[in-house]
């Protein structure tokens, strides 16, 4: 026989054979990069090619007092001199590390009201309901169809000795209200909010005797995994004053955007970088 | 009596007479623009990241052994050329050794969305059998596996070195492995041939 087969495979190293970072970078392999970033250099180089991919745009909209004047009516001037309504939103590229973008408004470092989801947890309603004065709907009795049409079927077919014998079964629940009662209950409150929503934004409420404080904060953010589901992410948070003294907020949120949209790094924003892997944490 | 009830009946009446609340009407928000980036194209390469590992010990040392193995009755000539293809990879994990195939070794994961392949070809010829001229294969593969497990780790990039032929052939190779790892080399072998024999 010839000669017999023999093998050896070569086992490597792996440290040696991971393709380098800024290999993995060229290749927009982010998730890999990000996991695999070394150092501060590396872990930048990474944060820098994710940012210009995603390229993190926004709009913001503060609403002026004539548009609230067909809803709040009588009212409009009372509640404009709380607060100012202020919508925004924030979009970015499709990257293949699947980077997510959310935007707040913040007052001294704390965030204000308006990224909840649901109406009776978003803080933007209540405060709402506060000011329009309106009440908020408690919860509705619903009947179950189904459990009725069952002792209903039973009723029948027992010629009415089963619930006459055994009882009926409870066919009623409580439900929390649903948008359509908040409209019939709250019709002012729920016309700001809806209008505030529409179109995929943010809302907010900001306090009127703040709102030269506030600031618009956009925050990038990756979060992945490598192979031994070690979690890796990366954070960039531009900050950008968005409030300034003597100058009602709508009209200069008018100056900034213009109407369009702005990058955030665009707006004298204050930028700060994280990263994170099983190889250490770095922030600048 | 009846005042109380009229009160009602008007002020019913006054409800119902009141205007609905329009819409809040604001301007629509601009649409934001998407732009797509993908990964690096199938069958693209990495060439930094190749060039830089043909130069690696290990390879030195699977020269090394090719010549040594010339020694005993087969003369290695080391060709290099760089070739980027898609490749077939069957199942594979990162143990800490090199690749080695997770419990799926059947898996076929097909590299060529993710990853980048060189290939080092190395001829070797068998001088004592004659039979086998170019019987052997060096390759370097290097490839990056994103295989996705439970829905999202992502796979690290792999190079591998394989040195072996068609048929029965020599094969040699460098290893710096624990001892341990004979089922994984073996099972890692068996992952080996199946895609060398793929191109052959």
């Amino acid at each position: 026989m010839r000669r017999a087969v023999c093998f050896v495979v070569v086992s490597l190293g792996v440290s040696s054979c991971i393709p380098s970072t800024p290999a993995l970078v060229a290749a927009r392999r982010y998730d890999d990069a990000l996991c695999h970033a070394r150092s501060e250099a590396e872990a930048k180089a990474v944060a820098r090619a994710i940012e210009r991919d995603a390229d993190p745009r926004i709009h913001v909209y503060a609403v002026h007092r004539a548009e609230l004047l067909p809803v709040l009516g009588d009212r409009t001037d009372e509640i404009a001199d709380k607060v100012t309504f202020v919508r925004a939103r924030v979009g970015i590229n499709d990257v293949p590390s699947h980077p997510s973008a959310h935007v707040t408004i913040s007052v001294d470092e704390k965030t204000i009201a308006g990224s909840a989801t649901s109406i009776p947890g978003d803080a933007t309603v209540a405060l709402l309901f506060g000011l329009t004065g309106e009440s908020v709907p408690g919860s509705r009795t619903v009947v179950d169809q189904q459990k009725l049409a069952k002792e209903i079927g039973w009723a029948v077919f027992t010629l009415g000795l089963k619930p006459l014998l055994f009882g009926t079964e409870k066919v009623t629940y409580e439900s929390p209200p649903g948008h359509d009662d908040y409209v019939r209950r709250a019709p002012r409150a729920m016309s700001v909010y809806d209008g505030l929503r529409a179109g995929n934004v943010e809302a907010f409420l900001v306090p009127r005797a703040v709102e030269q404080r506030t600031k618009l904060d956009v925050t990038l953010q990756v979060t992945t995994s490598d192979e031994d589901h070690a979690s890796c992410t990366l954070s960039i948070t531009y900050t950008a004053p968005l409030g300034q003294p003597s100058r009602p907020l709508p009209d200069v949120v008018d100056e900034r955007f213009q109407g369009g949209i702005r990058r955030p790094s665009d707006l004298t924003a204050t930028v700060r970088h994280g990263v994170s892997n099983p190889y250490g944490s770095w922030s600048w | 009596m009846t005042t109380p009830v009229l009160a009602a009946i008007a002020s019913f009446s006054l409800l119902a007479a009141e205007a609905p609340v329009p819409p809040l009407q604001l301007p629509p928000p601009p649409s934001i623009p998407v732009q797509t980036y993908a990964s690096t194209p199938p069958g693209a390469r990495i060439e930094s990241t190749l060039r830089l590992s043909l130069f690696e010990p290990w390879l030195l040392g699977g020269i090394g052994a090719a010549r040594r193995l010339g020694d005993e009755g087969a003369t290695g000539l080391l060709a290099s050329a760089r070739l980027a293809f898609p490749l077939r990879i069957y199942g594979q994990d990162r143990t800490g050794l090199g690749v080695a195939p997770t419990a799926s070794v059947a898996t076929v994961g097909h590299v060529s969305d993710h990853a980048t392949a060189g290939l080092a070809l190395g001829l070797l010829e068998d001088r004592r059998d004659r039979k086998t001229s170019p019987s052997a294969l060096v390759l370097v593969l290097e490839a990056l596996f994103p295989f996705r497990h439970d829905g999202g780790a992502s796979r690290g990039g792999q190079v591998t070195v394989l040195f072996m032929a068609r048929g029965p052939f020599v094969g040699l190779g460098y290893a710096f492995v624990p001892t341990d790892g004979a089922s994984q080399h073996a099972i890692t072998l068996t992952v080996g041939l199946d895609f060398v024999e793929a191109f052959l």
